[in-house]
């Protein structure tokens, strides 16, 4: 039986963890997540985290300025992986937490829990490259499936990584999804993890991403009402001051790699919620390491056009 | 001297985009072979809008006007753009000179000499690669720091009678301003019928671009030209105050929203989805392109 605080302590010190123990800690996950609803009910306080993208120095610093969990509780948005250098400790290190905390972390899916996506933007090179085969990174991307797609915070805040679906006009169709497989380009669960909201249109529209959909101020109010929710809180698009907030304070977008791609110099936030609903987005910059050339060679190898 | 390297960073930039199906280059190859390199896309898209933008703005040139025409490219390094221009417009039209540092020079016509895919293409043509020089009736290669220009003139090869474009895609941003300007002010004072088109990061004083100094500098690189010229006015103002009466000039973000053809957007976007669009237009507004003209030239192209 594997001790899971000292697997915690290495993982806060930025250890790699052994292949058959990440094995181990992703079959204890399965068996956790696979009970979660679709959509999970939450209560305040609570602190929302947006993309963190393998930013492990930030995802450090983030419980430094929140509070360490399980002192504070979390729900993270998604994005987890991929861009930043250091996703599979990021990754791990959240699992960890919620193998050893599961009351007190809420770990969403995002448009990059994805194996088609790991395979183009990092994830899968930096299991290679750290475990010298695919391994890991293929018990990671199966237990992604298991994650949860979206939350409630005191049955009034819809939380969920991109935004709303056409097909989607009450949270109760969200619970009958099947949520345990790969996502599809196309459909609810992709809408879910992949839409954005859009302040120059009021309905749908195709999204230029090229998947899920831009959605307007009449959708938002619309769901809130079918749903008797006041609020929707997201993530997936970068913000340069960290978070955004629009359609009247209907819905925020919360993100939290600052520096992201350690190129895009912007701010990051958590938005914290008390338990009188009072929201408070704590804005921060990037972790001092980051800048450190002798921890990582991040800036070299940052690209540009040359 | 880390400037030599960027020409390395391009190529590698050049070989994703061309592997992924962004850009059709089948010389590209000989420069690097036995590598697979892949970029993150929206590296890959900016690439491919760099290489189209130049591409466009150059055949339009060589279209439009009659005779024999001139393309003087400073700093080319491994670019393959004359290859694949020979390869489809007449040959006899044309005629390209390439400027770089010896070291870059040699490399490049070692693996002319090498690829008869190469110098198949050149018509008669003699090459010394230890001296890393190539001469032939379409494209010369010729070792030369362009700071001489102003004091030296440039080498004898090139045509002042010719209608021609000095093309600078990356290049003159790691020259100092005052040398990158006089460099400028002697082709328009010298050559009758000329364009200057000009590739490079603008916006240097904003946090991303303060970012991109800071990373940049890391690895011994510096946009010397960058304090200068920060925005698209500086840049139109630049080439005013250096004699030319024309200059179109825009950030890569306006040029793949106005210039690049919806269907051509819609065939890179089914190559790679961007995950971050924001991410994509916050840097494609840190680069910027350049066509300034003498006024002969301007009237050539029928602007």
């Amino acid at each position: 039986m594997l001790d899971l605080d000292q697997i915690l302590e290495r993982l806060y010190h930025k250890q790699i963890i052994a292949e058959p123990v990440i094995a181990y800690l992703c079959s204890l996950a399965k068996e956790l997540l696979i009970q979660e609803s679709n959509v999970v009910r939450l209560s305040t306080p609570i602190t929302v985290v947006g993309d963190i993208h393998g930013q492990f120095e930030d995802l450090l610093e983030i419980f430094r300025i929140g509070g360490p969990c399980p002192f504070t509780n979390y729900i993270f948005l998604g994005d987890y992986v991929d861009r930043g250098y250091y996703s599979v400790e990021t990754i791990t290190l959240l699992l960890c937490l919620k193998l050893r905390y599961p009351k007190r972390i809420t770990l969403l899916r995002g448009n990059h829990e994805s194996r088609g996506i790991t395979q183009t933007y990092g994830f899968y090179s930096e299991c290679l490259r750290k475990y010298g085969s695919a391994n890991v990174w293929k018990q990671i991307t199966d237990i992604f499936d298991f994650l949860t797609l979206a939350a409630t915070i005191d049955d009034s805040i819809f939380c969920v990584h991109g935004g709303l679906s056409p097909s989607i006009q009450h949270i109760n169709q969200i619970v009958v999804l099947d949520r345990f497989r790969e996502f599809p380009h196309e459909g609810a669960m992709a809408d879910l993890l992949w839409s954005d909201p859009d302040p120059s249109i009021q309905e749908f529209s195709l999204s230029p991403r090229g998947a899920g959909y831009s959605f307007g101020e009449v959708i938002v109010s619309k769901f809130l009402y079918e749903n008797n929710m006041d609020h929707i809180l997201r993530a997936h698009q970068l913000c340069s001051e960290g978070y955004q907030i629009l359609f009247e304070k209907k819905l925020s977008t919360v993100w939290s790699a600052p520096n992201y791609c350690y190129r895009c110099a912007n701010l990051a936030s958590i938005l914290q919620i008390d338990t009188d609903k009072s929201k408070f987005f704590n804005v921060f910059d990037a972790a001092p390491n980051q800048e450190n050339p002798y921890v990582e060679p991040t800036a070299k190898a940052t690209e540009y056009f040359l | 001297m880390e400037v030599l390297e960027t020409d390395l960073d391009a190529l590698k930039c050049r070989m994703s985009a061309t592997k992924m199906g962004y850009i059709d280059d089948p010389y590209i190859q000989y420069f690097l072979p036995k590598r697979s390199i892949h970029k993150p896309p929206i590296i890959n898209r900016g690439t491919y809008v760099r290489t189209w933008s130049i591409d466009h703005v150059l055949i339009n040139f060589l279209n439009k006007i009659e005779g024999k025409k001139q393309i003087i490219s400073l700093g080319a390094g491994t670019d393959t753009r004359a290859f694949r221009f020979l390869a489809k417009l007449p040959k006899e039209s044309i005629k390209f000179i390439e400027l770089d540092l010896y070291p870059n020079c040699v490399r490049k016509v070692q693996s002319i000499a090498k690829h008869e895919a190469l110098h198949a293409k050149l018509g008669d043509y003699t090459l010394d690669a230890t001296k890393g020089i190539l001469l032939s009736d379409s494209l010369d290669i010729l070792p030369f720091d362009i700071r001489r220009i102003p004091e030296a003139g440039l080498p004898d090869r090139a045509d002042r009678s010719l209608p021609t474009i000095v093309l600078s895609e990356c290049c003159l941003c790691y020259l100092e301003p005052n040398e990158a300007n006089s460099i400028c002010q002697w082709f328009q004072e010298r050559f009758s019928c000329i364009g200057i088109l000009v590739y490079e990061p603008i916006q240097g004083m904003d946090s991303f671009g303060k970012m991109m100094k800071s990373n940049l500098a890391s690895r011994g690189i510096y946009l010397k030209t960058l304090e200068s010229y920060n925005t698209i006015e500086d840049q139109e103002t630049r080439f005013t105050d250096n004699g030319f009466q024309h200059t179109t000039a825009l950030d890569f973000a306006a040029l793949e929203r106005e210039w690049i053809p919806e269907i051509e957007k819609q065939r890179i976007a089914k190559i790679e989805m961007l995950d971050e669009l924001e991410e994509w237009y916050l840097l494609a507004k840190h680069y910027c392109l350049v066509f300034t003209t003498s006024q002969s030239l301007h009237e050539k192209l029928n602007l």
